[in-house]
């Protein structure tokens, strides 16, 4: 499990934040979670305590909801995500061949990571990917490699 | 009682803010979801900076021919309109020139409409023409008006024509409107909920989406008509985490409501509150069934009750709780400012109305569609998605999901309906279509199907948990061609048992697939022993 760095500053600011915008009941438990996840884009550990001790549940039962729903990190991401949906019209739209490139472009990169969604929700113009939150969609592989080139410079210049 | 004055104010306080651009060029670019990925945001961006003082800019949702984005249309003052699809950020200094240059009407290639002129459009009426959150635009097209028919109605009237509408819950159970709300009004309980479903997180549906981004309003004012009608102070929007554009939307439509004056101390100017609140989701497919829902959103594991109780007696927080999918409310407003004959007459005999359509996969027009109850599925395939590019053919058509099947083409006439399409427990299911062509082998896609089941299996039933892992091994015994004729066997009696002894309905379609290949692919199956 990761640590979060200067542990006690953040915690304490997510511990206030929370103080100020949600009551201390069961049923705030995801909009609490969410807020956390915002801040950090995963879940640390201490977070989902302070969460947890918030809205007066035992940290196992939050951490038991936080692991069933897939949409919360509990690992901290790399600084770029590439998603590629593989459901069922990018499939047929050939989305493994973008896959293929999306990895292949990623293991030449340290801070790039690539994933497979079962839906991005574009299926009308698939296929579709998703390069740090700003999805693509009618994708052939001469762009998407345009747009991974794009994300290279991005790198570079930061 | 509510007096006539107070809907007519709210017209003529639209009426006056509009006239002010009525000589003015209307610039509409549809921005959604779909065409924000094909560039309509760098295409707002564009008009943001060349259009004149002799033009507005009105940012609308996609009208559903997503394939077309990004669209972008234009209204003269002399009224006629000029639409344009497949636009880039370019677009904008061209037509900000000619506007400028008083050139009208614009000189462009007409859209070709056959995929919007091929439905039957109620709940999509006015979506991707008017400003999406902007309420004098939505008052201007009657809206909020069924609002104020309804609540100039006693609830048990309100009940009754939703009763004679014939209108059903469009998440995928089609379990008649007005039997849950009759249920919920009667349930005692001091606070009463609404949930407005809007988690969509099927693969291959993006209809709720289309919805809360181009006719937000719609949504919201059937909440507080069932709010009214079943006596709940509280709605809840439930927003798919991954929805951003859809949150924002309908946060901004919320807001433009209540400043507008439609909800204050109450409804309407009614005696009757709602207070209002949106919750995010947080990724699963089983987090729009409705008891999951209700675990989500009380702050537990993403897990579904037993029932009963019912939602509708004991839901969140143990009160009486209604859930109704964003579709199913957002017919609300038509059902309530027009004849009920207008909507009845739509559809066919006890399946009244429109069904929206997820459209996608090999045809040439993909997007979404809405079109009557009791339309064939080969009206979808081959008019409103234009059929399949020369050379290539229907080799099956993937209808309702992960929880359904795939249906051969030789079944293309069947027709849409609530529930079962036919004995292969084929369902519609929350409208999804995706079309595939012949360069697809089938097997693989059930196994596709059969993995995303197994995926998104919450774990509680362990015939779901245990046996749905199992059905992809066995899926995978056909592909690697070592299954006999003993693992069709197998395979068909396990997703029975599935079927039969999972908790909540995901579990219970979760071996629909399975059924599907062998009812309709069997002499595709390699068996070695045959």
């Amino acid at each position: 499990m990761n640590t979060i760095s200067s542990d006690n500053e953040n915690l304490n600011e997510l511990k206030l934040a929370l103080e100020k915008h949600f009551p201390r009941e069961h049923n705030q438990l995801m909009p609490a979670l969410h807020y956390a996840h915002h801040q950090y884009n995963y879940l640390p550990e201490p977070a989902i305590e302070v969460v947890a001790r918030h809205v007066k549940i035992p940290l196992s039962e939050a951490y038991g909801a936080v692991t069933s729903y897939s949409e919360m990190r509990l690992v901290k991401p790399k600084e770029h995500l590439i998603k590629v949906c593989t459901g069922l019209s990018c499939k047929i739209a050939n989305s493994d061949d973008l896959l293929n490139i999306a990895r292949q472009f990623a293991n030449k990169l340290n801070d790039v990571d690539v994933e497979e969604t079962a839906c991005g929700f574009l299926c009308s113009v698939a296929p579709a990917v998703c390069i740090d939150g700003a999805w693509a969609g009618k994708l052939d592989p001469i762009n998407f490699k345009t747009a991974l080139n794009n994300l290279t410079q991005r790198i570079h210049q930061s | 009682m509510i007096k006539e004055s107070f809907y007519k104010r709210l017209q003529n306080q639209a009426k006056s803010e509009l006239a002010a651009k009525a000589d003015k060029y209307r610039v509409v670019v549809q921005l959604g979801h779909c065409s924000t990925s094909l560039g309509a945001k760098e295409v707002v961006e564009s008009f943001d900076k060349y259009l004149t003082s002799d033009s507005y800019l009105v940012v609308a949702g996609c009208d559903g021919a997503c394939f077309n984005g990004p669209t972008v249309s234009v209204r003269s003052p002399d009224g006629s309109i000029v639409s344009l699809d497949n636009m880039d950020a370019s677009i904008a200094v061209r037509i900000a020139t000619l506007i400028e240059g008083n050139v009208s009407p614009l000189k462009f290639k007409d859209a070709n409409n056959v995929f919007i002129d091929g439905q039957t459009r109620l709940v999509l009426q006015t979506c991707g023409e008017i400003d999406a959150v902007n309420l004098s635009e939505y008052i201007e097209t009657k809206g909020y008006y069924g609002l104020f028919k309804a609540v100039s109605l006693s609830p048990d009237k309100v009940i009754d024509r939703v009763k004679n509408s014939g209108l059903r819950g469009r998440g995928g159970a089609y379990f008649p409107t007005a039997l849950k709300w009759k249920g919920a009004r009667k349930a005692k309980g001091v606070n009463k909920y609404i949930v407005v479903n809007s988690e969509e997180g099927e693969p291959g549906v993006f209809k709720d989406r289309h919805l809360m981004e181009g006719v937000p309003h719609k949504i919201i004012e059937g909440a507080l008509i069932a709010a009214y009608a079943v006596g709940a102070n509280n709605i809840f929007f439930y927003i798919n985490a991954e929805a951003n554009l859809s949150y924002e939307r309908m946060n901004l439509a919320i807001k433009e409501m209540t400043s507008g004056g439609i909800l204050k101390d109450g409804i309407m100017g009614s005696k009757w509150p709602v207070k209002i609140e949106l919750r995010r989701g947080a990724g699963g497919y089983v987090c729009g069934e409705e008891t999951t829902l209700i675990n989500t959103m009380e702050g537990y594991r993403r897990e579904p009750r037993l029932r009963p109780p019912f939602p509708t007696e004991s839901g969140y927080l143990d009160s009486p709780t209604i859930i109704n999918n964003a579709e199913t409310l957002a017919n609300l407003p038509h059902i309530f400012s027009s004849p009920i004959s207008d909507f009845t007459a739509i559809g066919v005999e006890n399946q009244s109305g429109t069904k929206l359509i997820s459209l996608s996969g090999a045809v040439r027009r993909t997007g979404l569609a809405e079109v009557p109850f009791g339309t064939t599925l080969k009206y979808l395939v081959n008019h409103i998605g234009g059929g399949l590019p020369e050379s290539k053919s229907v080799k099956a058509i993937g209808i309702g999901g992960p929880s359904s099947g795939l249906l051969p083409p030789s079944l293309i006439d069947t027709k849409i309906s609530p529930g079962a399409l036919n004995e292969a427990g084929i369902i519609l299911g929350s409208g999804g279509v995706i079309v595939l062509d012949d360069t697809i082998t089938i097997i693989d896609f059930i196994r596709h199907l059969a993995a995303y089941n197994s995926d998104e299996s919450c774990g509680k039933c362990t015939p779901c948990r245990e046996g749905t892992p199992k059905l992809v091994e066995l899926i995978d015994k056909f592909i690697s061609q070592k299954a006999t004729s003993h693992d069709v066997n197998e395979i068909e009696s396990l997703a029975m048992i599935i079927k039969d002894s999972s908790l909540c309905g995901l579990g219970q379609a979760a071996g629909t697939p399975v059924f599907s290949l062998i009812r309709f692919f069997y002499d595709q199956l390699l068996i070695k022993d045959n």
